[in-house]
């Protein structure tokens, strides 16, 4: 199969303003040497701690990170590199072939308009675009033709918007909303969280993208809902022919949806494999202790803690925690070593 | 519902107290309203006096005079203007209209000017014209309006002669009342417009780095049109309150100004009657003015319901 999306060296760090003492700019390195790819229809998530860089690789890759980030790399999207586009181009990729789900629904919709109006935005946006070019030759027609055409016009803006109230009725409906039309009229603050997480759904995936990135969907929500969004991603993935890029921290929900898992700690990618080996037999010491901290396995902490992104430690990012360490790991950084389909970033495995 | 009964007490209650105070404050004044209406100079016996006082009403108790204060308020009768010789609710119909269309236009444009340019100088606080546009609108912010206003005034009608010195209008057309009201409708407009402008740049500075701003970037939208289409709405909730607020001050505003100006409107009524201790048409110009405060404090209330959806409920 095809591959979408192939992110290569990508690294990201901020410029950190204030510093004590005047000291020299700091940088924080949030992502480092991270390189992956996802194919078509496939299903990559992408698993870590909180902090360990997976949402600031989310928003590297639809270009959403604040202006004082320094992102380094390719990301090569349907033979593009996004980050050479220009920001106009960008915009009409935003939404339209890429897509996002955000965390935290509830702030990532807009509290003064409604649902009806925000679903039916992507429509709007993308919708113009593709008339312009033809609206542009008929200009000259028109200004002669007078009233009739601009009572045209209406009528065909007219048709569009209603055009637009039935997709946005139909796809409301499709994340589980059995009367869409009184929803369109509510407004994101009368409704629940879990409500506002199906709207952004809906609303994410109005365009049908080619990729769609799915940022801690399952963060804050309670065990019914999360199977419920399992259920809509699942149905997502059978109809259409949507790329996902999963982020999650939530490693059974990621186990039952991925095609392939990527392990993230510490700004780098650890480890990569599809999800029945990666749980049954996981490579690298971060990857077990991590299975080991689940509920089911016993509650294994892994000791310590993540290191500052600001100074990370050097050789294997992992050393000062891993119980089988050895003395090049503190001096050498391993690299990403492919076989057999899995990869992993350790001296000492495979 | 029980929300709405409650505003509607509240503002019963408001009104209320505006009446009383109203009422109490000329009484609480020292001096005797009796001896500033004959005059210092001139002698009347005490029987007289007190035949004038029966006559006004002011021999009685305070609560018959209340009653009878708001049995003539109910009739719509503010009383008489003994300086002016007629009553003064019709002093101040002739007047209200004029200082209304005085302040009205000015809040009108300074909302319009002030939310969009500070709408603009918040979306993008770091170039240069907007520093430059937020640093002049800071300095106007400080200035006291009769300051500009004679400032104005001695810059474009004496030195420059543009405009004319006083009065709304030589002759009653709308052309030369335009050409009046403009240097003190600028004014008023550029100082209204400079707190409008200060708190819509904080509040679009605040409002930009909300997530829905950023999930309509990745909805596709360009750059200034995230703007227009989601924050500005937003962002400029906190300046209805501040149009209603601004009412009031800008009615003190436009007391000064008309007075610089020479307009007569409701400030040269309300410093004349200072002045010359015209005692009913203080009370009726503080009433009038109350209640407009009032009203646009209602209108505002009203206003957040509507663009809001947080205050209301579904129904």
């Amino acid at each position: 199969m095809k591959t979408l999306l192939e992110v290569k060296d990508l690294n990201v760090s901020f410029q950190e303003n204030e510093n004590e003492k005047g000291k020299e700019k700091e940088n924080v390195t949030a992502v480092f040497g991270v390189s992956f790819s996802i194919r078509e229809k496939e299903t990559l998530a992408l698993v870590g701690e909180t902090g360990c860089g997976k949402s600031v690789v989310a928003h590297a890759i639809m270009r959403l990170l604040p202006l004082e980030s320094r992102v380094k790399g390719t990301i090569e999207f349907g033979g593009k590199n996004l980050l050479e586009l220009s920001e106009k181009e960008m915009t009409k990729l935003r939404g339209k072939e890429i897509s996002i789900i955000f965390q935290n629904p509830s702030l990532a919709l807009n509290p003064v308009y409604s649902i009806g109006h925000q679903l039916a935005e992507p429509l709007r946006i993308h919708g113009q675009e593709k008339r312009k070019g033809k609206e542009w030759k008929k200009e000259e027609e028109r200004k002669e033709k007078g009233w009739e055409e601009k009572e045209e016009k209406n009528e065909k803006e007219l048709k569009m918007r209603k055009n637009n109230f039935s997709k946005v009725a139909g796809a409301l409906k499709r994340v589980g909303f059995s009367n869409p039309h009184e929803y369109m009229g509510y407004y994101p603050s009368w409704c629940s969280g879990g409500m506002n997480q199906r709207f952004l759904i809906a609303a994410s995936t109005m365009l049908d993208p080619v990729l769609l990135i799915a940022d801690e969907p399952s963060k804050g929500l309670d065990r019914n809902r999360v199977a419920e969004l399992e259920n809509e991603l699942e149905g997502l993935k059978e109809k259409s022919e949507t790329s996902l890029l999963l982020i999650s921290h939530d490693l059974g929900f990621v186990r039952r949806l991925a095609d392939r898992v990527a392990v993230m700690y510490a700004g780098e990618i650890v480890e990569i494999s599809d999800p029945s080996n990666l749980f049954e037999r996981p490579l690298h010491p971060y990857t077990r202790g991590l299975l080991n901290s689940l509920p089911e396995r016993g509650f294994v902490p892994i000791p310590g803690s993540s290191p500052p992104l600001s100074s990370p430690p050097e050789g294997c990012r992992f050393h000062p925690r891993c119980p089988v360490k050895e003395k090049r790991c503190m001096q050498e950084r391993p690299d990403l070593k492919e076989s057999n389909g899995r990869a992993v970033r350790c001296f000492l495995c495979l | 519902m029980s929300e709405m009964v409650k505003k509607t007490l509240r503002y019963a209650a408001s009104f209320f107290l505006i009446v009383t105070l109203n009422f109490a404050f000329p009484r609480l004044m020292p001096g005797d309203p009796v001896k500033n209406l004959i005059g210092e100079d001139v002698y009347v016996s005490e029987a007289v006096m007190e035949e004038l006082r029966a006559e006004m009403g002011l021999n009685r108790p305070l609560y018959e005079q209340f009653t009878a204060y708001i049995g003539d308020l109910l009739r719509f009768d503010l009383g008489y203007s003994y300086h002016l010789h007629s009553p003064v609710a019709e002093v101040l119909r002739e007047r209200i209209g004029w200082t209304l269309l005085f302040v009205g236009v000015s809040v009108l444009m300074g909302a319009v000017l002030g939310t969009l340019l500070g709408a603009y100088a918040g979306w993008k606080p770091e170039t240069k014209v907007n520093r430059l546009v937020c640093c002049g609108f800071i300095a106007l912010s400080c200035t006291p309006p009769y300051f500009l206003a004679l400032l104005c005034l001695d810059i474009f009608a004496f030195e420059l002669g543009l405009f004319p010195f006083k009065g709304f209008y030589d002759v009653p057309t709308p052309g030369s009342v335009m050409y009046h009201m403009f240097l003190p409708v600028t004014v008023m407009a550029l100082f209204s417009a400079s707190r409008n402008f200060l708190i819509m740049r904080g509040s679009v500075i605040q409002e930009k780095g909300q997530l829905y701003a950023l999930y309509a970037r990745a909805k596709g939208l360009y750059n200034i049109s995230i703007l227009f289409r989601h924050v500005i709405k937003n962002a400029s909730l906190p300046i209805i309150t501040l149009l209603a607020l601004d009412f009031g001050f800008l009615f003190s505003g436009a007391l000064f100004t008309e007075i610089v100006f020479s307009l007569n409107g409701m400030g040269t009524l309300i410093y004349d009657a200072i002045i010359g201790k015209d005692y009913p048409v203080l009370q009726g110009s503080f009433l009038v003015i109350a209640l407009a405060v009032l009203l646009a404090n209602m209108l505002a209330d009203l206003l957040y319901a509507v663009a809001d959806p947080r205050v209301r409920r579904p129904t």
